[in-house]
């Protein structure tokens, strides 16, 4: 046994013999190495999530099918037939449909996104990996399913009557948009539920909030129209609802968001996932 | 200068060093009051108490050393060993070593709804290993924890002696260099004990350096040539491991007398 050494000496050892410090997180460039490397890890575990999901479900993905057919009755129902909102579109109901998946996409990405971390403790606990992988699995995970799922907007669309367009093949990407922004900002709000457990009830709260201002289920530029002119605004750049045009416009040309809306919603995206990033590196191993 | 010399010849063995390590956790405390709206009030209310669970620890880790830790429950042993494993921040003082230290005991993926196959290949993953490196390894893993009938079946069907042993199948495949052994043979039948521990020693072999942390002086000594012997987060006794053990039986005995 040693003479302890003062923490002078014990770094300058350190430094003489090559050893790095483990108790802290390195470098940022080190910290995205470390994600690239573990990235089958991300893969799998999002493969995991899904078989597990599937096990407890008779029907398994297909309710991933089902969930959102099933709403879309209920909207179109509610909405579209007794509130009238269905005059919002000609085509209201492949604008209800379209609406409702890219939704789901965004609200399961980000309600997954925001337990994850607060619901895997005993993994992050007991194994050393860049945390925030565990809401890259889940963003992952969603998306995959979603996606699957969406395809049937294209048989919805042609029943409906109408004609095949180049448009069409964009669909996969603006729901790769959707799950990006809902993944950008999960990764705020996983580290608050981690922190506050009690925020996990504020999740679905605010999510049928969004949903309700979002236009869903009615077109807020049709419906805002009146509004003063800073709710207007607001109400224009609200990110969910400039994705939810996105997806339409695959179908209905006429719903194409404005450009400065598509920068807006680009940046953000791009915005909450940078800083979601390093926010999560700098949090890194403080928890425990 | 002919002392710095020796000094670095020396140095070139170090693998791990502790520097000065406190850890605190802030708590709130608890006070019960006599109607639920106390109860609530003191909760939100409640002063932040901090727990002392080590203070002030430093130790060298050279190569084919073998560290004990030992001390009774609450001495400190395990929060050592989560920030050595660099799973926790100490609040205070510092951990440098060649690499992360490897933990053995509770670490290990589970995924209890999913096959103990599917479990060792997350687990093999998540630990760093490559696509290529999850199809060496898997064999192995299955032959240490001897669970080549089950493995196709859910892990919420094994027992606890099961899931101890798929957990040490997984923690153990790939040989680290500095290993952290936290009581991870608490689990498991005679037959496992003897396989798991001719594992423990060939990596004991292969490895930098092993900690052993057990509250057992017999493990202790039988595993380890140096070791430190922690109580409420204090060093008591630090030292070869026959000279520390006995210090730490007497206080065993006077502690269980009282």
């Amino acid at each position: 046994m040693d003479t302890p050494l003062t923490t002078e000496e014990a770094a300058a050892l350190a430094r003489r013999t090559g050893l790095h410090r483990v108790d802290k997180a390195g470098e940022f460039s080190a910290y995205l190495r470390d994600c690239w490397r573990l990235r089958h890890f991300t893969g799998n575990y999002a493969i995991s999530r899904t078989i597990v999901d599937t096990v407890q479900n008779r029907l398994g993905l297909f309710w991933q099918l089902l969930n959102p057919l099933f709403l879309s009755g209920i909207y179109y129902f509610a909405f579209g037939f007794i509130l009238g909102t269905s005059k919002d579109s000609p085509d209201f109901l492949v604008f209800l449909v379209s609406g409702v998946f890219t939704w789901q996409l965004f609200a399961s990405v980000m309600q997954s996104g925001s337990l994850v971390l607060a619901t895997t403790k005993d993994l992050t606990e007991s194994l050393l990996f860049p945390r925030i992988l565990l809401p890259i699995a889940v963003a992952l995970q969603e998306t995959l399913s979603a996606l699957g799922s969406a395809l049937v907007l294209y048989p919805i669309a042609l029943l409906y009557g109408m004609r095949p367009t180049w448009a069409w093949l964009l669909l996969p990407f603006t729901f790769l948009l959707t799950s990006l922004f809902g993944f950008g900002v999960s990764l705020f709000t996983a580290r608050w539920v981690e922190k506050i457990y009690d925020l996990r009830q504020f999740v679905p709260l605010i999510l049928r909030a969004m949903m309700f201002v979002s236009g869903v289920f009615y077109d807020v530029t049709v419906r805002f129209h009146k509004a003063p002119h800073l709710v207007r605004t607001l109400a224009n750049f609200n990110p969910a609802s400039i994705l939810l045009k996105l997806t339409r416009a695959v179908f209905i040309p006429g719903q194409l968001p404005a450009p400065h809306e598509l920068i807006f919603i680009g940046v953000i995206t791009a915005t909450l996932i940078i800083c979601g990033t390093v926010a999560f590196w700098r949090s890194e191993r403080g928890h425990g | 200068m002919a002392e710095q010399g020796t000094g670095a010849q020396a140095s070139d063995d170090v693998i791990l060093i502790a520097d000065h390590i406190t850890i605190e956790y802030e708590v709130l405390a608890q006070r019960h009051g006599k109607s639920p709206l106390q109860r609530v009030v003191s909760q939100v209310m409640g002063r932040k108490q901090i727990i002392h669970a080590v203070s002030d620890v430093s130790f060298t880790l050279r190569r084919g050393d073998a560290l004990g830790l030992i001390g009774s429950n609450g001495s400190g042993k395990s929060s050592i060993v989560r920030v050595l494993a660099g799973l926790q921040r100490p609040t205070r003082g510092s951990v440098w070593a060649t690499s992360t230290p490897a933990m053995l005991g509770v670490s290990g993926v589970t995924m209890p709804d999913l096959s103990g196959s599917r479990n060792i290949r997350l687990g093999l993953l998540a630990l760093g290993l490559s696509p290529e490196e999850v199809t060496e390894f898997y064999p192995k893993v299955i032959e240490v924890s001897g669970l080549k009938d089950s493995i196709h079946l859910p892990v919420r069907t094994y027992s606890s002696g099961m899931k101890a042993r798929l957990k040490f199948g997984i923690a153990t495949a790939r040989t680290p260099e500095i290993l952290l052994v936290d009581e991870a043979l608490g689990v498991g039948d005679s037959k496992f004990r003897a396989a798991a521990e001719a594992r423990l020693a060939e990596i004991q072999r292969a490895a930098g350096a092993v900690i052993q942390v057990n509250h057992n002086a017999a493990t202790i000594e039988e595993t380890t040539k140096t070791c430190i012997w922690l109580e409420r987060g204090v060093v008591r006794a630090a030292g070869r491991t026959a000279d520390v053990l006995p210090m730490y039986e007497e206080y065993l005995g006077t502690a269980r007398k009282r």
